[in-house]
């Protein structure tokens, strides 16, 4: 009998797996149904819950929420997870309609799927209503190019909010040492970028097979009047402005700093940040890290610039948005939320804590705020030419072929034609 | 006496190898949770420095930790729990008890073990929406458990094979139940095989994080899902990542050295001679 | 007497069956009713969220995948991973478990404790650290290649054929104390006195491993073959987190490959119908293990 005795907690924990299943539902329906004098008049307290990529813009954002709950009595839970797992958390959840979400943080180029799956709300109706928008909106200082990024068949699908673009930085020091200008153009990088590189050093890139390096060379291929499609819209990769980036994409490769093969954009930032790259590429999200002098060596000391051009200036514009979900159970209630996120005050706070780039004009020009980022003047200067990565139904395959190759190109020693000549025939069928 | 030194000579070296080949690398996690981001990102490593428990108590006030602690302590005991008692019956029936069809249904057991977790992920999710059960425990239980049985029974299944015929035939003789030689004779003789099955359940629990994290909501996340929150978003935080890592990795050691005991734990005809 | 019998041969069964049902219901409910619906939904063309509106294309995307270069690419890729991370497991794992009786046995409890921590680690941490060992400026690898002067020569993660070396290594490191708790678990069922006597009888060390260890290991391994080999085939987590794949795609496996076909340029069919190919890879190759262990008659 006493060897029995080992497996009762089988059957107990059997019974309170059953039990247990019970215990996360109930802590949640309990959260919504708090305890609130300033509660709304419907009487339950409303409770919204939205989803993001984590991190510390994640954690500055969820230390205001709170002001957002004393001013309006909804209540906010932020569900911040892992970059790499949003995107199929908030799929699943709005395919399967779960109503886990009110409100969701996309990308630019997820929200054409989104829409076209029918996962998000139009926010339209909502715009002309003062009482979820706030007195002091004003529509208009936003963006406008964000805007329209936004909106699909003249409806607008998100309030865009956080703002990235891939933004050269270099070591003042060392570069003043050399003899060396801000870099501009394609000749100005590679000239720089050997002679470090014989030094020991050379360019960080993030040449990782992944879209950073796609979004950093569509960026230079545009500046080269390159680009993925002729004017007639019609897939077009292999023309001599687009081989020429390509050749140009490995000459850099070669002067780069050893490792950079394998590194995405905050492998860049860490390089610099902590000394060991003198120059390289980086996104803007990342920038406000260099700036900080408990976690930088080289704060003060980097000069920021677009990335270099050939023909004329161009960068590549990627923007996140709040959006409200089609399975929401709080649709008003939620806009409200995208609406005071995005707004003057909020964004310029944001702005204050963390140096995050935002789509209001007013906020971008504000000089408390340019005074605090020495990056903002460079990161205006990249959006007055960008554009995003192209938003239709295939381009996610037209960037995983993009990727693989420039791979190629940059560490299995790829020849930038052919390489360019096998994607046009692998995506031909798809971009009639 | 020259072919005695020599062997212990090689015996120390390769086992001092592979003891610095674990370690190292388990280092590099436990100081970077000590170190600030300067110092992990210094070249050459330093390795003298200043420690600093700040990484930790932004690790454990920033995030839900101590929930997340509990719902991995859950999660794992049970789904090992059943994985383990499932897996033993399991495995004892298809070999004692022997029912029509024994082989075919242990190969499809297995046949489970086959299928990619993208693949279960989608209806799996399907299902706890449709029940009404997504966000609560069950999802990831059920995905460990399910993973996890196919191991457990057919590890299992080889070491009751081993137990002598004898022993259950006198047993039956003497007038026992078949659940009594299960417990009376069977259990204590595949007691390695048990432990093994265990450890290895509850780790894989433990560390697991796709179906931990989309099965799942803010209430009912795991540590793996709390340590994932700070790695790879737009860039990692080395410093409160390896604090979260090194909190998630003791309570598994501990239970590493603690089952140690049942693993080597002597069998009918005498102990291993240590 | 024969009715007796036959009562109790029912007994049995329906015991047997009544023990079996917990985990056979488990695994239907989590792993074969996804199987039934991965087959069925990879017979269609349809993006994630839409599945009832996909276009019927029969055994299209199962054709398609032998038509794929980066596909067969990536089988090839796939296989030679679980090949050298397998051997290199069995190999260190059964190895050292042996080696670990031939000491003193609180030296090896100690040892085995150590050895057993990879395993306990959360693979997102595991994938973390090896990245930054393997990092050419702050990484700990470059820096023992720098000391022993090969560090131009060694590639690392940079350069396809070099990153699937880095990449098995970590994900022995990761893996081969598994291996060894199960060989540690088989030796343990192994009767001292077996080997007194062989000892007795003047066998050497390679004898006693040969007749005494290895045939009673034997079963284990096989279980630890086929569940390792499943395992590493559908490896996914640590070459995500090292290297996403490339470069190059000179790391890309079968799972990651159809992890990004569905959820990132949203061909859930064909991913369907890469997971079914896999399964199907796996079959072939494990399959003879399998009706190897018979049941005891």
């Amino acid at each position: 009998m006493k060897h029995v005795i080992p497996w009762l907690p089988l059957l107990s924990t059997a019974v309170i797996s059953l039990l247990g299943c019970n215990e996360g539902l109930a802590q949640s329906q309990s959260d919504a149904k708090g305890v609130d004098e300033a509660g709304d008049k419907e009487g339950e307290k409303v409770q919204l819950v939205i989803s993001r990529w984590a991190g510390s813009h994640a954690d500055d954002q969820a230390a205001i929420l709170g002001e957002f709950e004393k001013a309006t009595g909804i209540h906010v839970r932020m569900d911040a997870i892992d970059y790499g797992q949003l995107r199929q958390k908030q799929m699943l959840n709005m395919g399967g309609k779960t109503g886990a979400y009110d409100l969701v943080f996309a990308q630019e180029v997820w929200i054409p799927e989104y829409v076209s799956s029918g996962y998000l709300h139009a926010l339209n109706d909502y715009l002309s209503n003062p009482a979820l928008t706030g007195k002091d909106f004003d529509f208009a200082d936003f963006e406008q190019s964000l805007i329209q990024t936004d909106t699909i068949d003249s409806k607008l699908y998100g309030l865009p909010t956080f703002v990235q673009t891939p933004l050269v930085v270099f070591n003042k020091d060392v570069f003043g040492r050399l003899g060396a200008q801000t870099p501009k153009t394609w000749d100005d990088t590679l000239s720089i970028a050997s002679k470090l590189h014989q030094n020991g050093t050379g360019i960080a890139l993030p040449a990782k097979e992944g879209l950073a390096a796609v979004d950093v060379w569509i960026a230079l291929a545009r500046s080269n009047n390159g680009g993925y499609f002729d004017s007639a819209g019609k897939l077009n990769l292999v023309t001599p402005e687009n081989i020429a980036t390509c050749q140009f994409w490995k000459d850099l490769v070669a002067v780069s700093m050893r490792g950079s093969t394998n590194w995405h954009f905050d492998d860049v930032n860490k390089a610099v940040q902590f000394g060991q790259a003198p120059y390289g590429i980086t996104i803007s999200g990342l920038a406000g890290q260099l700036e900080d002098p408990k976690e930088s060596k080289v704060a003060g000391k980097i000069g920021y610039a677009p990335l270099p051009f050939k023909q004329r200036p161009f960068g590549t514009l990627s923007v996140w948005s709040w959006c409200v979900t089609a399975d929401s159970k709080h649709p008003k209630e939620a806009f409200r939320l995208a609406a005071w996120l995005t707004s003057k005050q909020v964004e310029k706070a944001m702005g204050l804590k963390n140096g995050q780039v935002c789509a209001r004009k007013s906020v971008l020009a504000d000089p408390d705020l340019v005074n605090k980022a020495p990056y903002l003047p460079a990161i205006t200067e990249s959006l007055e030419n960008a554009d995003t990565e192209p938003r239709d139904k295939n381009s996610p395959k037209l960037m995983d072929a993009m990727q693989a190759a420039l791979s190629r190109i940059a560490a299995g020693g790829g020849d930038p034609k052919s390489e360019l000549e096998s994607v046009q025939q692998q995506l031909s069928n798809d971009f009639k | 006496m020259g072919t005695k030194l020599l062997s212990a000579g090689l015996k120390t070296f390769f086992l001092g190898g592979f003891f610095l080949w674990t370690v190292v690398p388990v280092a590099l996690v436990i100081s970077n949770s000590f170190k600030t981001q300067l110092d992990i990102f210094s070249v050459p490593p330093t390795v003298f420095f200043v420690p600093t428990l700040e990484n930790y108590i932004r690790a454990l006030t920033s995030g839900d930790f101590g929930r997340y602690f509990l719902n991995s302590l859950f999660v794992s005991a049970t789904s090992s729990l059943l994985s383990v008692g499932f897996g033993a019956f399991a495995a004892y029936s298809i070999v004692s008890l022997r029912p029509k069809f024994a082989m075919t249904i242990a190969n499809v057991l297995l046949l489970g073990k086959l299928v990619p977790a993208i693949t279960m992920l989608l209806p799996l999710f399907a299902i706890m929406n449709l029940t009404g059960l997504l966000g609560t425990y069950v999802g990831p239980i059920l995905a460990h458990t399910a993973i996890n049985l196919p191991f457990v029974i057919w590890l299992v299944m080889g070491f009751i094979q081993d137990i002598p015929d004898d022993l259950e035939s006198a047993a039956k003789i003497d007038g026992c139940t078949r659940m009594q030689i299960f417990w009376m004779i069977v259990s204590p003789l595949i007691m390695p095989g048990l432990a093994a099955s265990a450890i290895l359940s509850m780790q894989y629990s433990w560390n697991e994080l796709l179906f931990s994290l989309q099965l799942t909501n803010l209430d009912t996340y795991t540590l793996p899902v709390g340590i994932s929150k700070f790695v790879g978003s737009i860039s990692v935080d080395w410093g409160k990542s390896s604090a979260a890592a090194t909190m998630t990795m003791v309570p598994m050691i501990l239970l590493g050295f603690f089952v140690q005991k049942y693993l080597a734990r002597g069998t009918v005809g005498g102990a291993v001679k240590g | 007497m024969l009715s007796n019998a036959s009562k109790s041969r029912h007994d049995g069964d329906l015991l047997a069956v009544v023990l079996i049902a917990p985990a056979a219901a488990v695994v239907i409910a989590a792993m074969l009713l996804p199987l039934v619906y991965a087959f069925t939904m990879s017979l269609f063309d349809f993006r994630p969220g839409f599945e009832t509106q996909g276009k019927f294309l029969f055994l299209q995307n199962y054709l398609r995948f032998f038509q794929d270069k980066i596909a067969l690419q990536s089988l090839l890729l796939t296989l030679v991973f679980t090949f050298s991370a397998l051997l290199l497991e069995l190999l260190l794992g059964v190895g050292f478990s042996i080696l670990l009786l031939t000491v003193p046995v609180w030296v090896a409890k100690v040892l085995r404790g150590v050895y057993c921590i990879p395993l306990l680690i959360s693979p997102i941490i595991v994938g973390l650290i090896w990245r930054y060992m393997y990092d050419p400026t702050f990484g700990i690898v470059y820096f023992i290649a720098k000391q022993v002067g090969c560090d131009q020569f060694f590639g690392g993660l940079q350069q396809p054929g070099w990153s699937m070396l880095c990449v098995v290594l970590a994900d022995v490191w990761e893996t081969t104390p598994f291996v060894m708790l199960c060989a540690t678990a088989g030796l343990a069922a192994i009767p001292g006195d077996l080997y007194e006597a062989a000892r007795i009888d003047g066998a050497g060390w390679w004898n006693r491993f040969l007749r005494i260890t290895f045939p009673s290991l034997r079963k284990v391994l096989v279980v630890v073959l086929i569940i390792r080999g499943t395992d590493a085939f559908r490896v996914f987590d640590i070459i995500y987190a090292l290297t996403n794949g490339g470069p190059a795609n000179s790391t890309l496996s079968l799972s990651i490959y159809a992890f990004k076909k569905g959820f990132e340029q949203y061909e859930m069919g064909y991913a369907m119908a890469i997971s079914i190919i896999m399964m199907v890879v796996l079959s072939l190759l494990f399959g003879p293990f399998l009706r190897r262990s018979r049941i005891r008659a």
